[in-house]
């Protein structure tokens, strides 16, 4: 029985990517592969049967080795990939920051990227607007408004995406190693900003390369390990597993 | 259950009422012949030869001049006079009609016809809404050539056939809308309008940023779209207006509609075709419903078409060509339009993901296809044979309404707007099945 206050339900979750051999990517090739039974595929298991249940407010670190499946199991969460077995639910709105800037136009200037983004993250026109002043003052861009982003440095550039991404309150967050971006000060910054968004009971998912930022935010962490999950459970103990590993 | 007793319901009321409103027609025709003694409103003439440009007194043909009828006994609007000729190819020509009301009053009007297109044993439809008594019909053509007229054939009623072909198209319509809507389950249905309207906004915005993109750094901006279509009709009249021995008044007209929906459609579709791999960067970041891309290049095509029709309408003014009320009806052949190209870019933008060569064999297509329907050349220059062909292309249809409405002012009949209707459900049902079915697996090639 699903729990109430569960938001994200991850049900036996299995990814597998088709990796073929060769690119196959014209009628004439597969025709040839296909009837000569050389359409192989070599079957890569990004994600094998995972399960998770996460409640409201919950902070979740994810924490595995580089290809281990993080972002991949972030992404079927999020929606932006369909498992290729299982379910993966989750309850209200859900705001991705995988890649920051999705959609951004390297040839309009920042004022005309902060609607076009805002836009594909779903925001409506009118909220937008009313959030304009907010976002430029957030990521201290005042004077490169009116300038194309192709001549933005690309700190500003990821500046510019975490400041629309997280201009209104989602009910869940998903943070994929963008705390990193920009300078000290608006590491810390940003890193402040989502410590407001967790006060105000938001479902954070957090995936970093940075043991300290997981300790110092997390209530609960995940480490996978080969697609698989290898342990669950409280921060200090699960961190102290994984700084332990070896290759 | 309930569910599927409603559909069939649906669909046999539409079928009676499409029947209803087919009787409706055939015996209005009946009505127009009994009213006239049986007599069918046909006029011989064996003597109507036309030569030259020259006034020539036997290139009347009257209808006084059979007296078993006169006009005044059928006491009704003459709407619509189709025309039998055999002219031969390659000649144009402008029809007079001199026309006489129960009252003594003599009017007169001429219409240039793209003649070759249509009055190779074809009907043509003459509007006269006048209670006439008499008519005198005079033909012109090139001057050293000769034409004939063998007969013309009026329809009172033919108004009447309108509204019931108006009625029964608009009916069949609102059943496809009402089925559609109880095909989709009514929750699922909430549920995709619910996301469409969270990206409306994505929408409009990318389709603005094409809009910007597209015209950056042109002094002329958008009005590029308006010359465009129209430098474009020079070049192609001054090419191939001598070739098929257009009137040369007809020729730009007869380019510039036709070019309206086929550039749309070819606009669209080479445009949605790339779509969705040229959106790979956002599908790979951030959930979208994939409709969006396709949708998006179609739409941002609709906008060129609307510039396109103000290019139109300054052709119409500049060759002051005569202005029928059915102009009005120029949403529907873009509708039609529309609404094919959305089910064929849904088609080959999906199937693009998986196998690249469409594209490279589209842009071939879209070549032959062009070639393919009548836009530069009129039907008649085509060999029978190859007519029967055309049928098949569903652009031939679309462009024929257009032409209908815009230049001829007829209102395309029932069968025509089936046709269209047909092709272009059909077409959308499939790529939106297509689409679906391979939407989730687009991430995994792109
Ligand atoms: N679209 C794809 N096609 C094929 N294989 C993929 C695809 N996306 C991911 N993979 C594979 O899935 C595995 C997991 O990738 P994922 O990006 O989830 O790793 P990660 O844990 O986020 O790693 P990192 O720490 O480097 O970010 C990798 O081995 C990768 O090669
Ligand atoms: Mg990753």
């Amino acid at each position: 029985m699903p729990d109430l206050s569960d938001v994200i339900i991850v049900n036996n979750v299995t990814m597998r990517f088709n990796m073929p051999k060769e690119k196959v990517d014209s009628i004439k090739e597969y025709l040839i592969k296909f009837l000569k039974r050389q359409l192989k595929f070599e079957e890569f298991v990004a994600l094998n049967n995972v399960s998770l249940t996460i409640k409201k407010g919950e902070v979740i670190g994810f924490v595995g080795l580089n290809g281990s499946g993080k972002s991949t199991l972030l992404k079927i969460i999020s929606g932006i990939l369909k498992p290729s077995e299982g379910t993966a639910i989750s309850i209200g709105s859900i705001s991705p920051l995988i890649e920051l800037g999705a959609g951004f136009d390297m040839d309009l200037t920042a004022r005309e990227n902060i609607f076009l983004n805002g836009s594909v993250l779903g925001y409506s026109k009118h909220t937008m607007e009313q959030k304009y002043d907010e976002i430029i003052e957030f990521s201290e861009l005042q004077e490169f408004q009116d300038v194309a982003i192709k001549n933005y440095s690309s700190g500003m550039i990821a500046r510019l995406g975490f400041s629309i991404a997280t201009i209104t309150r989602p009910e869940i967050l998903i943070v994929d190693e963008i705390l990193s971006v920009g300078d000290f000060l608006f590491q810390r910054k940003s890193e402040k900003r989502i410590q407001e968004m967790m006060n105000g009971g938001t479902t954070v998912l957090i995936v970093s390369h940075s043991i300290d930022q997981i300790e110092r935010l997390c209530d609960r962490v995940v480490w996978l390990d080969k697609g698989k999950i290898k342990a669950t459970g409280n921060t200090s103990e699960i961190c102290e597993m994984y700084k332990n590993t070896t290759r | 259950m309930k569910k599927k007793t409603l559909i069939v319901f649906l669909v046999i009321l539409s079928i009676i009422i499409g029947i209803i409103t087919g009787v409706y027609t055939v015996s209005s025709d009946n009505i127009s012949n009994k009213m006239n003694n049986n007599q069918s409103h046909v006029f011989t003439s064996d003597n109507m030869v036309f030569e030259g440009w020259q006034k020539n007194e036997t290139s009347y043909i009257s209808t006084t001049k059979d007296p078993s009828v006169t006009l005044y006994d059928i006491n009704s609007y003459v709407n619509n006079i189709y025309f039998n000729g055999t002219l031969s190819q390659y000649e144009s020509a402008t029809i007079k009609i001199f026309y006489t009301t129960e009252k003594g009053e003599a009017f007169t009007e001429e219409k240039s016809f793209l003649s070759i297109v249509e009055l190779k044993g074809q009907k043509v439809y003459f509007s006269v809404n006048k209670n006439v008594y008499d008519i005198k019909i005079q033909l012109y053509n090139e001057a050293g050539l000769t034409s004939k007229i063998n007969t013309f054939e009026i329809n009172p009623q033919y108004i009447n056939f309108s509204f019931a072909n108006i009625f029964s198209f608009v009916t069949i319509l609102l059943m496809i809308v009402i089925a559609l809507g109880l095909f989709i389950n009514r929750n699922s249905f909430k549920g995709y309008y619910k996301v469409f309207k969270k990206y409306k906004s994505l929408l409009t915005n990318l389709i603005e940023r094409d809009l910007k993109v597209k015209y950056r750094r042109s002094v002329l901006g958008l009005l590029w779209s308006i010359l465009n279509p129209l430098l474009m009709m020079l070049v192609i009249t001054a090419v191939f207006a001598n070739v098929f021995k257009f009137n040369i008044k007809d020729f730009p007209i007869y380019y510039i509609t036709g070019a309206w929906i086929f550039n749309f459609v070819s606009e669209s579709t080479t445009l949605s075709l790339t779509s969705v791999i040229g959106a790979a960067p956002l599908i790979k970041k951030v959930y979208i419903p994939k409709y969006i891309f396709p949708l998006q290049k179609c739409l941002y095509s609709v906008v060129n078409m609307l510039f396109t029709l103000i290019a139109v309408a300054i052709v119409f003014l500049i060759l002051q060509i005569q202005l029928h009320w059915t102009i009005l009806l120029f949403p529907i052949p873009m509708i039609y339009a529309f609404v094919f190209s959305l089910g064929l870019s849904f088609i080959l933008s999906s199937v693009n993901v998986f196998f690249r060569d469409v594209g490279h064999l589209y842009s071939v297509w879209i070549t032959a296809w062009m070639y393919f329907t009548p836009i530069i050349y009129p039907i008649s220059a085509l060999p029978a044979a190859m007519i029967s062909i055309l049928k098949l292309n569903p652009l031939y249809y679309y462009v024929q309404y257009a032409r209908d409405v815009l230049i001829y002012g007829t209102i395309p009949s029932l069968q025509q707007n089936i046709i269209c209707i047909g092709f272009s459900v059909v077409t959308l049902v499939i790529g939106l099945l297509l689409f679906k079915k391979t939407q989730d697996k687009f991430i995994l090639y792109i």
